[in-house]
């Protein structure tokens, strides 16, 4: 199946339950991955489950709204390693509210969480990888990005990922460097209950809510050498879900 | 895991994407089913590939005639106990200005990439509820989006698109499947024999500067065949190097 053998991924937004998975497929199928987020102390956790579970893995906080520090984060990760191969986006913070609640600085918050931090590490990554002539940039947005009351801010962040993701494809498609979108659709965590788990599942074309591995595994197939002429797409893990709307295809 | 030891049928598999795509699926152990028009190029397919000690049979049938459709895949699921993986590859081009397309280009263009796959459905989608699992790829095109001098093919692919939209919806509950590959230009024998001057054309529009090549669309067949896809339904994947973005 598809490899990613003696990469080097920066995984971005590694705490939340996808990003784990991210971490733990990626380093199953061979890259050594570089965990970030905010939280040392669960990125040390999930750095230790990786390893434990065979793969390679290192725990590197980081304040990705800040572009000083996501700087100062890649130049040691090109420090120790020389490289960078694979880069995963996928900080997520959810938020909404009502548009005529919502404050300046809620606004604000959103894009400086959601989206600034993806322009950072793009800024500071997508040139190493078109001079190495080799690059892997998966975005993770949301299905949510095609529009939800009460979820306008998010929407417009989320969608504001395919255009830079579309963008940024287009401007390295000649260097070896595919970025493409992910857009993972209903995915249980363990803080969901059952029941609510079950009732969305039922909603849904096939029946089921996703899992975190389901996006872990599509997010495996853009990273690896399977996808070298896949480029600047927006690709739903969305138990079919995408087929009840027009902007999804 | 995988696609080990599921039965897939690919049709037009004697030739191009649809036979490197069956070749790297028996390669991961599937059982595969040839399936073409040309009775000469599956008996010298399925010869190829049991040289190399893969599990494979061959089915001829011209997939826009049903009693065809429906005996090859009754036949299939009588040898091979299953049929769990429909690959609808089998497809062709009548291209040409508007005011030249006759009659008979356009029913052969929508026969063969449109007609075709939805007779394949149908029969396969019988076996796949009955065993609750199946895996449909549909090989549309990039040229769904349209383009100009391809009416009858930019249709029929376009068909392909909603008739994989409508199977996601409809066969969901069932545990099947449904995805498009729309494979961009791809590097096929056609490709050589155009003339210097169309493949810079061509390329010319290309983001990438290049052409795919024939493993490219089978990777990502692989992947969604594989038992771990089933979030994964309606959807359409594009393997063209950005061309579906810009055209220059
Ligand atoms: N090659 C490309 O660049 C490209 C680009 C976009 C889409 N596609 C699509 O990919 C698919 C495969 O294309 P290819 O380039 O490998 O073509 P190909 O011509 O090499 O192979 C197609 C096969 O389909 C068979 N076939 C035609 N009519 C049939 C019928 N009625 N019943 C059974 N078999 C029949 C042909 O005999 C042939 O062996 C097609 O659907 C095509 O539209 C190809």
């Amino acid at each position: 199946m598809e490899v990613v053998r003696d990469k080097i991924a920066l995984l971005v937004g590694a705490c939340d339950e996808v990003g784990q998975a991210i971490g733990v497929r990626l380093a199953q199928k061979g890259a050594t991955v570089i965990v970030c987020d905010t939280d040392y102390a669960r990125l040390s956790i999930l750095a230790e489950q990786i390893r434990e579970s065979g793969g390679n893995a290192e725990a590197n906080p980081v304040d990705s709204t800040s572009s000083v520090d996501v700087k100062r984060l890649v130049g040691d990760v090109i420090k120790q390693y020389g490289k960078i191969d694979i880069l995963i986006n996928n900080a997520d913070a959810r938020f909404g509210k009502p548009v005529g609640d919502a404050s300046d600085e809620e606004w604000e918050t959103g894009i400086r969480t959601n989206l600034n931090p993806v322009f950072f590490f793009c800024r500071e990554v997508i040139p190493k990888m078109q001079a190495q002539k080799y690059g892997r940039v998966i975005n993770i947005s949301s299905l949510d990005y095609i529009g939800w009351p009460g979820r306008s801010s998010y929407s417009a962040v989320k969608s504001a990922l395919f255009g830079l993701t579309r963008s940024l494809s287009l401007e390295t498609a000649r260097d070896g460097v595919t970025v493409n979108c992910v857009a993972r659709g209903d995915v249980a965590t363990s803080e969901m209950s059952p029941e609510l788990a079950a009732k969305i599942g039922e909603s849904l074309p096939v029946k089921r809510i996703g899992r975190p591995y389901d996006v872990a595994r599509a997010v495996g197939f853009f990273a690896s050498d399977w996808s070298k002429y896949v480029t600047g797409q927006m690709f739903f893990v969305c138990g079919g879900k995408s087929a009840h709307f027009s902007m999804s295809i | 895991m995988g696609i080990e030891n599921r039965v897939a049928l690919i049709t037009g598999s004697a030739s191009g994407i649809g036979k490197k795509t069956a070749f790297r699926m028996a390669q991961n152990g599937a059982k595969v089913v040839i399936n073409d028009i040309v009775a000469d190029n599956v008996e010298q397919t399925v010869d190829e590939f049991k040289k190399e000690g893969l599990a494979v049979i061959g089915k001829v049938a011209d997939i826009t005639k049903k009693v065809e459709v429906d005996r090859m895949m009754n036949e299939t699921v009588e040898t091979l106990g299953s049929l769990d993986i429909l690959v609808n590859n089998a497809g062709m081009e009548r291209a040409g200005a508007l005011r030249n397309l006759t009659e008979a280009d356009w029913d052969i263009t929508i026969n063969v990439n449109l007609k075709g796959a939805f007779l394949c459905s149908q029969a396969a989608h019988n076996h796949m509820v009955s065993q609750n699992y199946g895996r449909i790829i549909n090989i549309a095109s990039r040229a769904w989006l349209g383009g100009a001098g391809q009416a009858p093919y930019s249709s029929a692919k376009a068909g392909v698109v909603g008739l994989t939209r409508v199977l996601a919806l409809e066969l969901g509950r069932k545990g099947v499947t449904a995805n498009c590959v729309a494979p961009g230009l791809i590097h096929t024998p056609l490709w050589d024999d155009l003339p210097e001057k169309n493949k810079a054309f061509l390329l010319s529009k290309q983001p990438t500067g290049k052409l795919g090549d024939v493993d490219d669309i089978a990777n990502a067949v692989m992947f969604l065949a594989d038992d771990q896809s089933g979030y994964i339904t309606a959807q359409v994947l594009y393997v063209c190097g950005g061309r579906s973005l810009y055209s220059g």
